[in-house]
């Protein structure tokens, strides 16, 4: 390229460029944002707890049943043996730490482990129904040790 | 010819996107060197301070390219590192075209020696300026590596930083445009040699490698 | 040789009633952008509310450093130019100027913006609302800053979601499920409620949120529209259902089923409520997320014997999940960066402690991003440069979040306890 053609160019290509502007230009409208609440009013009602001291606790990280938990069991597939109309309701918990979700399903297996022993024992499925409330409904509120053992627990109502 | 307003708008329109297409091909030519080294798409930019093989003559190539500093201790215990900073000089094949021809004859070799090492003085002296003003960004990935082209007047004034090769992470490569800016004149500039200055330091990649 | 920041912990002081969060900014970071505002001259009330926001959206990147209002020059004009040596001098790397334009009913904000190295404006923009919406307009515009200067699109008109709770004075609790800006401000109620509420979800327009509730007496997914209340349970069958997590494409919900007894990943399409089952082994699948691209799930797996970290890749005809995540006993809550370089999750470490951490696809180490004790929830910002996640501190918890640039902020409860935060899409 020799030098003359190259700065023909490069004047051609300026006055191009200096119409067209180089500032970013915009302009916006916020949008619009309406918000409605809602209340709710729980429909739940309390089930009425049928074996009152019925609670079965686990390790961290664990839905295995303990030796202990076995013997509080047996208790109870007896007393449902023994009165064929009681279904219970088994609810599972998990200590605070660890994410909330995975707790949820925790709870759930702890519950679950509880209700198949009892099957296993005999105890018809649909006298059981297992659910869970993760780290949710915490028994004790510290964030210690024994607070969380008492969290990891299975409730038989 | 009908004289019609959409058609000259179109047609000034298709000349402004011609036009636009020529400067951007036409920049990427240095107008003042032989050379045929054409960037048509991101540098895979490395040194290129070494001599030819076929030379036995010659001596170790000298090191444009800087260890990586140790990392700094900050008082709130989090470290980052200084990054690498390697440079590449436009007029390295034809330098090293030319002086192929002046092999044999040993003057000429003690005067190229010379001037390399003074290329590297140079080259050491851009990277430190860089590598001071340059504050890595934390949190991303290693194995980022940026380029970026600079314009540099003799006065040493960056008057051009262009991203030429994106690390894909868009914060690495504002750190990289952010430190050229700080940076904005090399105080040297005014101790080169003018043709050297031409020849090897009006245009030149640098490559924001921390890895 | 490296600059501290001269940044102070900024206290936003809400000028709004009940129930708001506070904004703490606890920690600067590295070699942000020199920036001088010179907006909205005039001590209105508005005008300092405006600046006021716009500041502390900017610092809250941690990219930004704002110049102190005293320190600041009046704006020199000669021939129509702007006189630049003097922000030069200030070390400065940007002049952003403003007006206020209040009419009627309407309220325009014109800025600028001014490249003080290439000494040239770079920007003119204009942002307009009516008045009640003068914190999205001050959102907007630091928004409009932030891209501007960066390159990488804002957050600050975001919109975060949290799940409060209080207790009364016999300690029962009540939850309601709270909307409110980016800096935590404006809160809006969503719903309210006596029985717990978990794992809320933004679809991707931003119009509709997905929630747990057990108000029915167990864990139940319901879709409610934010402008109008409307709410209805995903699945009409009584069974638990939890963490549901919104397809790019709005499409779909990924949820976890108990069915079986066992949490299980699902795939539920919401124009018919057909149900697909993703994974079907023996131990714990949950906290699904979805990719950008809509074509891979991430979820936790217990199937190695602790929870970890997959990845299921939906195109192909009989998906395999491919465990990602071999660090720890602990890898959880997992979500995908928004351009999938990598993922943000909850890790416990060696010691027991729960944090936020980052891996990048093609490293093979975590980063741990947070230092608390049980840090949890993390939710990315959809520009990818931004996590908020929960913390609890001195036994209350609170939101925390920090800027991938390393800026910290914390977003404590006015009010009980605040906790599972998820960042909404761009809404602009």
């Amino acid at each position: 390229m020799s030098k003359p053609i190259n700065s023909f160019f490069t004047l051609l290509i300026l006055i191009i460029f200096s119409a067209c502007s180089s500032v970013q230009v915009t302009e916006e409208a916020v949008a619009d944002q309406s918000v409605a609440g809602v209340s709710i009013t729980s429909k739940s009602t309390a089930t009425k707890a049928v074996l009152a001291n019925a609670v079965v606790y686990f390790e961290y990280d664990q839905f295995k049943l303990t030796a202990k938990s076995i013997q509080a069991l047996k208790g109870v597939s007896e007393l449902m043996k023994r009165n064929s109309k009681i279904t219970i309701s088994i609810e599972g918990h998990a200590d605070e730490r660890g994410t909330r979700e995975y707790n949820l399903a925790l709870g759930q297996r702890r519950a679950e482990s509880v209700g198949n022993y009892l099957v296993l024992n005999g105890i018809n499925r649909n006298r059981l129904i297992t659910k869970s409330y993760g780290e949710e409904r915490p028994l004790s509120l510290g964030s210690n040790d024994t607070a969380w053992s008492k969290n990891r627990r299975v409730e038989i109502k | 010819m009908i004289t019609n307003h959409r058609y000259l708008q179109a047609s000034l329109f298709s000349f402004c996107i011609h036009a636009a297409l020529f400067l951007y091909i036409y920049g990427t030519f240095d107008p003042t060197t032989p050379q045929t080294l054409m960037i048509s798409k991101p540098l895979q930019i490395e040194l290129k301070f070494d001599l030819p093989s076929q030379d036995v003559k010659k001596q170790a190539p000298i090191a444009a390219k800087v260890i990586a500093t140790p990392a700094e201790q900050t008082p709130q215990n989090i470290v980052y590192s200084k990054a690498t900073v390697a440079i590449q000089t436009q007029q390295n094949n034809a330098l090293i075209e030319s002086s192929i021809a002046n092999l044999l004859s040993e003057e000429s070799e003690i005067e190229i020696d010379k001037e390399k090492q003074e290329i590297s003085i140079y080259a050491q002296k851009i990277i430190s300026t860089i590598e001071s003003a340059w504050m890595k960004p934390r949190n991303i990935p290693e194995d980022l590596v940026a380029n970026l082209r600079l314009k540099i007047r003799s006065s040493g004034k960056i008057i051009g930083a262009e991203l030429i090769k994106s690390s894909g992470n868009i914060r690495f490569d504002n750190s990289a445009l952010q430190a050229v800016r700080r940076v904005e004149t090399f105080s040297f500039f005014n101790s080169i040699p003018k043709n050297l200055y031409e020849r090897e330091f009006q245009i030149i990649a640098i490559s924001f490698n921390p890895s | 040789m490296k600059k501290h920041l001269a940044l102070v912990a900024l206290l936003l002081v809400p000028t709004l009633s009940y129930g708001e969060l506070f904004l703490e900014i606890t920690k600067g970071s590295e070699d942000p952008y020199k920036v001088a505002m010179i907006l909205f001259e005039g001590k209105t009330k508005v005008s300092k509310q405006l600046n006021n926001i716009m500041r502390n959206d900017l610092i809250r990147t941690g990219e930004f450093s704002i110049l102190d209002e005293e320190l600041l020059l009046p704006v020199k004009i000669i021939d129509d130019e702007l006189v630049f040596s003097d922000w030069k001098l200030l070390g400065m790397d940007y002049l952003v100027t403003g007006k206020i334009v209040n009419a009627n009913n309407s309220i325009d904000i014109n800025y600028e913006i001014y490249d003080i190295h290439k000494k040239r404006k770079v920007r003119s923009s204009k942002v307009f609302g009516i008045p009640n919406q003068i914190r999205q307009l001050a959102h907007y515009t630091s928004d409009g800053i932030y891209e501007s200067i960066t390159g990488i699109k804002g957050i600050a008109a975001t919109k975060l979601l949290y799940v409060n709770e209080t207790k009364d004075s016999k300690l029962i609790s009540s939850y309601k499920l709270m909307l409110a800006d980016s800096d935590g401000a404006n809160e809006k109620i969503l719903l309210s409620s006596s029985e717990p509420i978990i794992s809320p979800s933004w679809s991707p327009d931003g119009k509709r949120v997905a929630y747990v509730s057990f108000e029915t007496g167990i864990a139940k997914v319901f879709i409610q529209e934010i402008a109008s209340g409307k709410r209805e349970a995903v699945v009409s069958k009584d069974t638990q259902i939890s963490s549901p997590s919104w397809s790019p494409d709005g499409k779909y919900l990924s949820l976890t089923l108990y069915q079986d007894g066992n949490a299980e990943i699902y795939i539920l399409r919401l124009r018919d409520r057909t149900l697909t089952r993703m994974t079907n082994q023996f131990s714990i699948d949950t906290e699904s997320s979805w990719s950008p691209k809509g074509n891979k799930i991430l979820f936790t797996s217990g199937r190695s014997g602790s929870p970890q970290i997959y990845e299921l890749d939906l195109r192909k005809l009989n998906p395999k999940a491919k465990r990602i995540s071999f660090e720890g006993t602990y890898n959880a809550k997992a979500s995908y960066l928004p351009k999938e370089e990598g993922i943000i999750f909850v890790h416990r470490s060696d010691d027991g402690l729960f944090h936020i951490a980052l891996k990048y696809k093609k490293e093979n180490f975590i980063r741990v991003l947070t230092e608390a004790k049980m840090d949890e929830s993390p939710s990315v910002a959809p520009n990818g440069n931004m996590v908020i996640y929960g913390i609890k501190e001195e036994n209350l918890s609170m939101l925390a979040g920090f800027s991938l640039s390393g800026a910290k902020f914390k977003l404590p409860a006015s009010n009980g306890e605040v906790r599972e935060p998820a960042w909404s899409n761009f809404l602009r």
